[in-house]
């Protein structure tokens, strides 16, 4: 893999753990990202990584959020849209943040890029200075679960509505992407077909943020190559497993970093399942993309 | 009252055409975008565009733009009249029944909100085409497959099976099975549906949108919040199908209203449908007057459009007032 390199982080909800996993793995392989990007709840990751936290930080933070905070989607929704809840809910989350990460970017190991949203532009926003904490909490601030964060003067949400995957915010200079992606939303018709309402809008919101992603993948591996890592484990709603994700996420990791050849010509390596459908994507394609076991 | 002028600037002789086709290479594809009530701006941009001497080659739409689309498809010669009448009555009683709303409360571990019986029934009530290649004008509607999210075009097969996925509002109406597969509303994928018109083969687009909902003041309550992530992501998809069919071919972007209610807000349609006509009309006339030559690739829009982004503006060709 060809130097500068950097990682990206997807959303993913209750699937971002599995990027823990995947960190790991890129530790022992001697990867070593020149620079990292995160969008929404991934953000927390990219921050770990560039910060270089202990991979046992990252899995407490994800085993606590996925707990105390998200424990169950209605219960979450119901205390996310109390604004006294989601006030307590907000400074607890940013304790730990800040209890994990230093206090400014430039006080990073790694160069480290953010991706938020306008709330009221909806313009895509790159925070890549100053305040750290700020920046992570305004990234992953989900609509519902946590509140907008106000930096110089703008509103700023979750940057997954926008750029779930955030290959456009990756330096113009790097040489190997490689995206650590938690998005999958492809089900299978027959778990469709028993869905309820909110199932059914939930998950045609992530079908809306997959499809940006595709976008993101034609344009960067146009001219980068992209390796992806991606894993379908578990449902992205599902907050009771995060060490069954992050264990998902290092099997995937290990088997698909491995089917990745030394050099590297432009297009997209393990193009996962759920992506291959769409023609010009496919087309690419470098290596075939995994299939899950 | 809301009346739009009488005469557009190039009109010089009574009933003389907007002459557009010159500009245009064909096949000239219509692109009509979902929105609900707001779909009533594209009957007003309809009216203006028949005041020009453009015959659609292929028509395609998502949602409420795919049922508006269709009757234009059925019978271009009758088409924006009969869509006069349709949008004239449009309501939700004719969307969801009769007490749709204390009849929605009670569903809560349903499949959907509403059935879609009572739309089916107002479908059936307005197109008497069974089969979507029967249409007279090429026709496509497109929806979301809910299994693997990808945006599905409905160019042939039964009309109304495809027109009601097309409008499937994810949560609100209930998927509807095509095929052994399932659909909702094709905004999850495409609701301005420019780059699959791309994939048929479109020499230039004509894009009729929707119009928007007045701005406000913009709330940071997690309830505020969440209502705007639908539009948010909207907008994001939109850009997108805007960026990739405007570098490939000439694409009009007609200019719309930007302070119509919410999408499923009937009360407004009349009103909506007027600033769709006079808007469109006036850019119309002023595109066939400012320009001679065949449109090469790119944005053609009013400058001060809401609707461009940063991303958006070095693609824009100007059509100024």
């Amino acid at each position: 893999m060809k130097a500068p390199v950097t990682v990206v982080t997807s959303f993913g909800l209750a699937r971002t753990p599995a990027q823990v996993g995947m960190l790991e793995v890129l530790t022992e392989r001697a990867v070593t990202p020149d620079a990292v990007v995160g969008s929404s709840l991934g953000a927390v990751n990219a921050a770990g990584l560039a910060a270089g936290c202990h991979p046992a930080q990252l899995r407490e933070f994800w085993q606590w959020l996925l707990a105390e905070v998200m424990a169950s989607p209605v219960r979450t929704l119901a205390k996310g849209l109390s604004a006294r809840q989601s006030r307590k809910q907000v400074e607890m989350v940013r304790e730990r943040v800040a209890g994990m990460l230093p206090e400014r970017f430039d006080q990073l190991a790694i160069p480290l890029r953010l991706v938020a949203t306008d709330l009221e532009t909806g313009d895509a926003v790159l925070l890549d200075s100053g305040d750290l904490v700020q920046a992570v909490m305004a990234s992953c601030a989900l609509p519902g679960l946590l509140p907008p964060v106000d930096v110089d003067g703008a509103h700023l949400i979750d940057g997954g509505l926008v750029a779930g995957m955030p290959l456009w915010a990756v330096p113009d200079e790097t040489r190997t992407v490689i995206v650590l992606d938690t998005g999958h939303a492809a089900m299978s018709v027959d778990a469709v077909a028993a869905y309820r309402w909110w199932e059914v809008a939930a998950l045609s919101y992530a079908h809306q943020i997959r499809e940006q992603a595709v976008n993101a993948l034609l344009v960067a591996a146009a001219k980068t190559p992209v390796v992806m890592v991606s894993t379908d484990y578990g449902r992205m709603l599902d907050v009771a497993d995060p060490l069954g994700c992050v264990q998902a996420g290092r099997d995937a990791a290990e088997r698909q970093l491995a089917a990745v050849p030394n050099r590297l010509r432009r297009g997209v390596y393990n193009l996962p399942p759920g992506l291959a459908e769409y023609a010009p994507l496919a087309a690419l394609t470098v290596n075939p993309g995994h299939r899950p076991p | 009252m809301d009346v739009p002028g009488p005469r557009s600037p190039h009109q010089r002789r009574a009933g003389e055409p907007i002459p557009l086709t010159r500009l245009l290479p064909r096949p000239v594809h219509y692109v009509m975008a979902g929105g609900g009530s707001h779909g009533a701006v594209q009957w007003g941009a309809l009216q203006a565009l028949e005041q020009t001497d453009l015959v659609p080659d292929s028509i395609i739409g998502t949602s409420a733009g795919a049922l508006t689309g269709s009757i234009l498809a059925e019978d271009f010669a009758s088409g924006v009249h009969r869509i006069a009448y349709v949008w004239g009555q449009l309501n939700m009683s004719f969307l969801a029944g009769d007490r749709w709303l204390t009849r929605s409360l009670t569903s809560v571990r349903s499949v959907s909100l509403m059935p879609n019986t009572t739309q089916e029934a107002t479908l059936r009530s307005i197109l008497h085409t069974s089969r979507i290649e029967n249409l007279e004008v090429p026709f496509a509607a497109v929806a979301t497959d809910l299994a693997d999210g990808s945006p599905t075009v409905f160019d042939e097969g039964l009309l109304i099976p495809a027109l009601l996925a097309s409008s499937a509002i994810p949560g609100v109406l209930p998927p509807v099975e095509i095929g052994g597969r399932w659909f909702v509303d094709g905004l999850a994928s495409a609701n301005l549906p420019a780059i699959p018109a791309l994939h048929r083969g479109a020499g230039s687009i004509v894009v009729l949108d929707t119009g928007s909902k007045a701005p406000g003041e913009i709330g940071t309550t997690p309830a505020k919040v969440l209502g705007r992530v639908g539009a948010i992501m909207a907008s994001s998809q939109r850009r997108r199908q805007l960026r990739e069919a405007a570098r490939n071919v000439p694409v009009l972007l007609l200019p719309t209203p930007a302070d119509l209610g919410g999408t499923l807000d009937f009360a407004g349609t009349m009103r909506a449908g007027a600033a769709g006509y006079a808007m469109a009309r006036a850019f119309v006339a002023d595109l066939a007057m400012q320009r001679r030559r065949r449109l090469r690739p790119g944005l053609y829009a009013r400058p001060d459009d809401h609707g461009l982004s940063p991303e958006l503006r070095p693609l824009v060709r100007e059509v100024r007032r």
